[in-house]
């Protein structure tokens, strides 16, 4: 579908028209993409700024002094207590309370694409240092981010790199590299990875510690991706970010996670972009302030053409009500639901997109909303449900399902669904126990699994 | 309104029995007590014979003061739920006629009791009021309030023998002269309103007489001939009786899966086999709470093979254990653990045999072919001890994020000289292959040193930090360890940390705490429990917000709440004792008496 989709007119500025007017409903869409959900406070603040301005700051919004000393405190009991459970239940918490919605979104995708699981790393300080690095580099730069991961112990340990002798190079890495992180099937040959791994060779980890042992570094010439020289594991990983095709296939890896999940972006699609990310020097925060104030994603293209991760269901469920729960529980029925934080299944990462929703998950995707509204940690602005929605003045059926369509849903909800909902929030006895069924009715929609 | 009746309900219920009566029983009921109306058959039993003073001390405390200044408590009452409590009492007072301590003074001022009697699967709960005016007022204001929520009481009201009998939900309720009755069954309310109307009180005392009552039960006088004139709270148990019960038998009788339960209850297990009774009393003193466990306890009812429980004719007692700053845990106990281990043929099943050879086989290799249940276990007195501090790291570093309380083990050698060589040896052999476990999952490793104190020697061992950990505030969890081994002549320490080795080894013995003979005892500090926790406080916030839910402010709040919660503690203490024929387990929570 996106050949038809003309390059020059998607990536231009969005600019407001009467038949797409910047209103709550898109901002939503924003929030959605580049984080995780806003309340409707937020929508309102972001309806008075231009679709631009709001990209800004969700750009460079910091997290105030406060928020991160209380974050560090948290960091430092999830390593002092040392167990993964614990840190994903730190990451949950993060997603769940921090201001800077993008940053922390983006190191989710990075944490997909750097695929580390800490089934196979389980020293949980190697696990965090990964994920400070990836949230570090988040907006940065790409080529100083992969170098870093290229020495990360975590990923070493993970892709079972952790030594690289020059008598047995360890092609593990630098496959990856090429197909996974860099360049995607295709665009390198065998022979190609034989040789990365040869530059590689002498980068060992050591009582979980990167170290570059030279005596075991193989210090002759190879020829890797057409370039022929003594090269060192920083030659190549610089030769392998010199190839056409790394900035293209990055690229396509963004407007998967970020516009749609379907179909694979067109060449044409992805090269104006490509050439912006080589010409900033592989810098990601220009080309994603593009994507998220460009006519494309606020297209129907974009709009409701993803499917929701369950890091996305749960965290923008809540973010969207300003609900708070348990953590320890919340990263336990995400991981039910295939999203473990800290534990995607392989080094590619999650499939995402249509790969989330089958008949088991959406049955766990529904009990999981069941879940955090029975939970009796949970809470919507300090408040129980019924006294949110008070508090905001929400009392009839239909108020309340015109507030939570536009905090919630990225398409909207069909008119039948609409009248049982109804008539569950209208129903006899605990206002709260209606409430919560007709939320919970809402969030098992079709709809509601798209954003 | 018609709810707010319905609430208070099984509040004035409790009060009711106290009423209705005939006036030709009353001056034999007046003269009754409570086990004269209980079946002989009751083998549970419970009474609270001075509900006023009880009353008094929970009320009059001098801690309710602190707790009512508390944010919490100011926060609780003004609440719905407080409110609605707050309007029960109200009305509770306005139908009474006077205020409700003095009210409910007057409703129970003769006693609370409860019975079981299996024999008809009955339960009663009987209440005895100052007169039989005072029930009288109560049962005819419970009726008008049953009556508004529910028009036809009249139809659960039926005679017995001309007495009236209400129905409540799944019970019956009458009242005779100053007493209140409640049961769950017909026969058992039948029984007791005999009793009450019958003009027969003699019969009722005397054994064996033709009339059987729980107070002419052979066991029931013993246990209320050992009963002490003050307690709260006073229960009996008729384990004979119980003990027929084929399951209660089994379990009594089976071998145990779990030698921690065994080390803890085994000889204990053996007493409930055979003992009759089991009596329990409750002491409210201001200054806490004790309750008292007792059972009769003959030696001949401890088998061969549990001997080294209580030791010979009950002699094994708890040794006295150094006293050392910032102590959170004490316990001591008389244990001859290295008999268990040997005799655990007898004393475990099948699996657990299994395990335990593994185990055995395992553990003889690590102490270099020495026999662990004969030489090694076997080469310490019985005498158990076991010390818990807070640690203290001024001035250390690296310090860990999470501090943990330091705990050793303080034994008796049998043969010091010899011991003390070979225990040196096998400790220096146990930090290498802690070192070679800690090697290969990447852990820091053991450093060793010895130290001479007068008359002591220690051998320390501690976590060498890496470079960059060095001066850390925030190191893993293991440096809260510095494994240490401490003698000094028969005194023999174990210890997490190599301060509390220290400490242990050259502290003088403590005083006679009131312990002086019992076989176990433990006491838990509250003021250093305090401490340790608010040592580790940023780390119970944290946890308090990752599981709550709370925002920072919230979670600090719980947490100091806690903290102030347990400064109401002084600490909690527990002794096993035996004692003139009678094993007894005493179980005391002591709080502040001052504010």
């Amino acid at each position: 579908m996106n050949s038809e989709i003309d390059a020059d007119w998607a990536w231009a500025p969005f600019n407001p028209a009467p038949d797409r007017p910047w209103d709550r409903r898109l901002a939503a869409h924003l929030f959605r993409r580049a984080g995780f959900g806003a309340t409707w406070e937020q929508l309102t603040e972001a309806v008075s700024s231009s679709p631009s301005e709001v990209v800004d700051r969700l750009l460079n919004v910091a997290e105030p002094p406060d928020y991160r000393k209380q974050t560090a405190a948290l960091t430092d009991a999830a390593v002092a207590v040392g167990n993964v459970q614990q840190l994903s239940a730190w990451w949950c918490h993060r997603m769940l309370t921090t201001p800077a919605q993008l940053l922390e979104k983006t190191t989710l995708f990075w944490h997909g694409h750097f695929a580390t699981s800490a089934a196979k790393v389980p020293e949980i300080r190697l696990m965090l240092a990964q994920n400070e690095l990836l949230r570090r580099f988040a907006f940065g730069d790409f080529g100083q981010l992969l170098l870093e991961v290229s020495r990360d112990p975590a990923m070493l340990m993970f892709l079972d790199s952790a030594t690289n002798r020059k008598a047995h190079p360890n092609e593990n890495y630098a496959r990856e590299i090429m197909e996974l992180f860099c360049l995607g099937e295709g665009n390198y040959t065998e022979n190609d990875i034989r040789e990365l791994a040869r530059s590689f060779t002498g980068w060992e980890i050591r009582r979980d510690k990167f170290r570059f042992n030279s005596f075991q570094h193989d210090s002759g010439t190879k020829t890797i991706l057409g370039q022929t020289g003594e090269f060192g594991g920083e030659d190549g990983v610089r030769i392998v970010l010199q190839q056409q095709s790394a900035p293209e296939f990055l690229i396509g890896r963004l407007i998967r996670f970020f516009v749609f999940d379907e179909p694979v972006p067109s060449k044409a699609l992805v090269a104006p972009l490509a050439a912006e990310l080589r010409d900033s020097g592989m810098q990601i925060r220009p080309v994603l302030k593009r994507i998220l104030s460009s006519n494309l994603f606020y297209s129907e293209h974009a709009v409701g053409r993803k499917v929701r991760s369950p890091v996305e269901l749960a965290i923008g469920f809540l973010r969207c009500l300003e609900g708070s729960t348990n953590s320890f529980e919340l990263s336990e029925q995400m991981n039910v639901l295939g999203q473990g934080l800290f534990f995607p299944p392989s080094v590619k990462g999650w499939d995402g997109g249509r790969t989330w929703i089958n008949s088991s998950t959406l049955l766990g995707r529904s009990n999981l909303i069941r879940h955090l509204l029975e939970h009796d940690k949970t809470r919507f602005g300090r408040k129980s449900l019924a006294e949110y929605l008070n508090g905001a003045q929400l009392t009839s059926a239909e108020s309340i399902i015109n507030r939570l369509q536009t905090l919630l849903f990225a398409v909207p909800v069909p008119m039948a669904a609409r009248e049982q909902i109804a008539d569950l929030i209208d129903g006899p006895g605990d206002r709260n126990r209606s409430l919560a069924e007709g939320l919970h009715a809402l969030c098992t929609l079709p709809e509601f699994q798209l954003c | 309104m018609f709810s707010q009746f319905r609430i208070l309900t099984p509040v004035l219920l409790f009060l009711l029995i106290t009423s209705s009566g005939f006036s030709h029983a009353a001056s034999a009921a007046d003269e009754l007590r409570a086990d004269q109306l209980l079946p002989d058959s009751t083998v549970l039993y419970a009474e609270l014979p001075h509900p006023d003073q009880l009353m008094s001390v929970i009320l009059d405390h001098p801690l309710r003061a602190r707790l009512e200044q508390h944010e919490v408590w100011q926060k609780l009452t003004k609440s719905q739920p407080w409110r609605n409590f707050l309007t029960g009492r109200k009305f509770f007072e306005v139908q009474m006629g006077q205020e409700w301590r003095e009210a409910i003074t007057a409703l129970t001022e003769g006693g609370i009791y409860a019975g079981f009697d299996p024999s008809t699967d009955g339960t009663a709960l009987i209440v005895r009021g100052r007169d039989a005016t005072i029930m009288e007022t109560f049962r005819s204001k419970l009726l008008e309030l049953l009556r508004l929520g529910k028009p036809d009481t009249d139809s659960d009201q039926k005679e017995y023998r001309g007495v009236p009998v209400y129905r409540v939900e799944a019970g019956r309720v009458a009242v005779v002269g100053p007493w209140l009755v409640l049961v769950n069954k017909p026969e058992i309310g039948k029984e007791i309103l005999d009793r009450l109307l019958d003009d027969d009180n003699q019969l009722r005392t005397i054994a064996g007489s033709a009339e059987k009552t729980l107070a002419a039960s052979a066991s029931f006088m013993a246990a209320r001939g050992a009963r002490p004139e003050q307690v709260s709270v006073w229960g009996f148990a008729d384990l004979e009786a119980i003990r027929q019960d084929e399951k209660v038998r089994k379990l009594l009788e089976g071998r145990a899966e779990n030698p921690a339960a065994e080390l803890i209850a085994g000889g204990i297990q053996s007493i409930l086999l055979n003992t009759p009774y089991v009596t329990g009393e409750l002491e409210l003193p201001t200054s806490g709470i004790k309750l008292s466990i007792r059972m009769p306890s003959k030696s001949e009812w401890i088998p061969e093979h549990r001997s080294w429980f209580f030791g010979p004719d009950f002699s094994g007692a708890a040794p006295r254990l150094p006293v050392v700053p910032d102590t959170l845990l004490t316990l001591g106990t008389w244990r001859d653990v290295s008999q268990m281990w040997l005799r655990a043929g007898d004393l475990f099943d099948e699996n657990m045999n299994d395990q335990l050879a593994n185990a055995d086989s395992t553990l003889t290799t690590l102490f270099a072919g020495r026999d662990f249940a004969e030489d090694i276990l076997g080469s310490f007195q019985p005498q158990i001890g076991f010390v818990m501090t807070r640690q203290n790291f001024d001035g250390v570093l690296p310090q860990p994020a999470i501090r943990l309380p330091a705990f050793a083990l303080v034994l008796e050698l049998r043969e010091p000289e010899r011991m003390t060589r070979e225990l040196r040896r096998t400790f220096q052999s146990m930090v290498g292959f802690f070192n070679v476990l800690g090697a290969m999952e990447r852990r820091a490793q053991l450093e060793m040193d010895m130290k001479k104190l007068p008359g002591a020697e220690l051998i320390i061992s501690s976590y060498v930090a890496e470079d960059g950990e060095k001066d850390s505030t925030s190191a893993p969890i293991i440096f809260n360890f510095s494994p240490s081994a401490g003698f000094a002549d028969s005194r023999f320490v174990l210890s997490s940390t190599r301060q509390l080795a220290e400490q242990l080894i050259v502290a003088p013995l403590a005083e006679d705490a009131g312990v002086r003979g019992a076989n176990s005892f433990a006491r838990l500090q509250a003021d250093t429990l305090k401490q340790v926790l608010a040592d580790n406080r940023e780390q119970l916030v944290a946890q308090n917000m990752l599981e709550e839910g709370s925002i920072q402010e919230e979670a600090e709040d719980r947490i100091e709440l806690l903290l102030e919660v347990i400064s109401y503690f002084r600490g909690i203490g527990m002794q096993l004792k035996q004692d003139s024929g009678s094993l007894a387990l005493q179980l005391e929570v002591n709080v502040m008496e001052n504010q």
